[in-house]
């Protein structure tokens, strides 16, 4: 018999982003936990103890939106999507202007 | 036709007409008004769509009499209007700081934008010198009236909006009018692009709002005061903009303001399928099938738009 779930990265994220397109309160605490997470790694690049219970409780919170369990993130991964929401710092190669630029 | 490639084509050929000391301001003008993150970015590259730059030219496929010259034209007017229009729109709401370079840039924009203009229509003076007083005069009442958190009305959105974009008309209709197209062909053309604008005004209104607000004022805290929704006081040390959201979002006008958008892209695709401009036409029903979706999703669950917006560079991202 097989006990754990097989857990799909891509269906993973798709709820999570419907999640937090769908309830302002569960974007604002994502965002809340990304802000509160170091944004740069430590010199010797190990994580400290606070942000690995950051990156646990956001796996956590995660998996209480969703209703469904979440594999977790790394932190290399947190630290981007901190960049990317927090920062609004942006990958040039995407163009993600354009999705502003009305006229 | 290569609508990007036009439209950069168009540029190159203008900085090259510029004196040696712009040409370094020209090339970042795109950054430094805040369009885009870094310099070097091709301003067909900058938008979303070619409407915005290249509308002449799209418009230009329905009409069987406008040469290459008249669209050359028209498309070089409406560009250089449409830049130095946003240009003037950050400047005036303090997004961007205009330096005398700056300046100075934005004088050769306007004098090559009307030097094309009357080139095309044969007449001495551009259209465009009225249009642009009036977008200023309306920028200039849209930011008191919004930094005054001022209760308004649909309606005064809808007139304001369409004030604030009076460069967007003249150079496609000046197009249709040397083309040979009829007083009635030439106001259909105006009425495509009203609903373009308007609806790409609308939507992005929505989207933006709560940076427009930080920034000194949102249209949707205006029309939500305008429908008399009751006040929200912050919750004891809560920030203001959660309270204000909560009071948009309780408001509906985020939803209506969507859909404002979606009837205004309806607008322009069914009147541009009329006049045989199908690459507008086909453009703006894609944007009427968008602006409906989010209209639902707003509905269903208020602030959706403005949290798509946020997440979008996320969800490139993490998606493809």
């Amino acid at each position: 018999m097989r006990t754990t779930q097989h857990l799909d990265p891509h269906v993973e994220l798709r709820s999570l982003y419907m999640s937090l397109l769908t309830r302002q309160e569960n974007f604002d605490e994502f965002k809340q936990l990304l802000s509160e997470y170091p944004a740069v790694p430590s010199e010797d690049e190990t994580e400290s103890a606070t942000a690995a219970e950051i990156r646990q409780k956001l796996k956590e919170r995660i998996a209480a939106w969703t209703g469904r369990p979440f594999s977790g993130l790394s932190s290399a991964q947190v630290r981007m999507w901190r960049a990317i929401i927090v920062e609004e710092r942006m990958n040039v190669a995407l163009s993600p202007w354009k999705e502003s630029n009305y006229y | 036709m290569d609508y990007a490639k036009h439209v950069d084509a168009i540029w190159s050929g203008f900085t090259t007409t510029l004196p040696p000391d712009l040409q370094h301001e020209a090339r970042v003008l795109a950054r430094a008004v805040g369009l885009v993150p870094v310099a070097d970015i091709p301003w067909s590259n900058v938008f979303k769509n070619e409407v915005t730059l290249a509308a002449p030219a799209m418009f230009a496929s329905a009409m069987s009499l406008a040469t290459p010259q008249m669209v050359m034209m028209a498309t070089t007017a409406h560009m250089l209007a449409i830049i130095g229009a946003f240009a003037m729109d950050r400047m005036l709401d303090r997004q961007a700081t205009g330096g005398p370079q700056m300046q100075r840039l934005l004088d050769h924009v306007r004098a090559a934008r009307d030097r094309s203009m009357c080139e095309l229509t044969g007449q001495p003076t551009s259209p465009f010198l009225d249009a642009e007083y009036d977008a200023v005069c309306a920028i200039n009442t849209e930011r008191l009236l919004l930094q005054n958190g001022v209760a308004l009305s649909f309606a005064d959105y809808s007139r304001l909006s369409l004030a604030k974009q009076g460069v967007a008309f003249p150079a496609s209709v000046e197009l249709a009018r040397a083309a040979g197209w009829s007083g009635r062909r030439q106001r259909a053309v105006q009425r495509v692009l009203r609903g373009i604008v308007l609806g790409l005004q609308f939507q992005d209104d929505v989207v933006d709002w709560e940076d427009d607000w930080r920034n000194g004022g949102a249209w949707a805290v205006s029309l939500c005061r305008g429908r008399s929704v009751p006040e929200v006081a912050p919750e004891d040390d809560e920030a203001e903009l959660p309270a204000m959201r909560r009071r948009v979002h309780a408001s509906g006008v985020l939803a209506t303001m969507m859909d404002m958008a979606r009837l205004r892209y309806r607008d322009a695709h069914r009147i541009a399928e009329v006049i045989g401009a199908e690459s507008l036409a086909t453009w703006a029903y894609e944007q009427e099938a968008k602006a409906a979706e989010l209209t639902e999703r707003e509905i269903r669950n208020a602030g959706y738009a403005v949290r798509a917006h946020q997440l979008s560079s996320w969800a490139m991202e993490v998606f493809g």
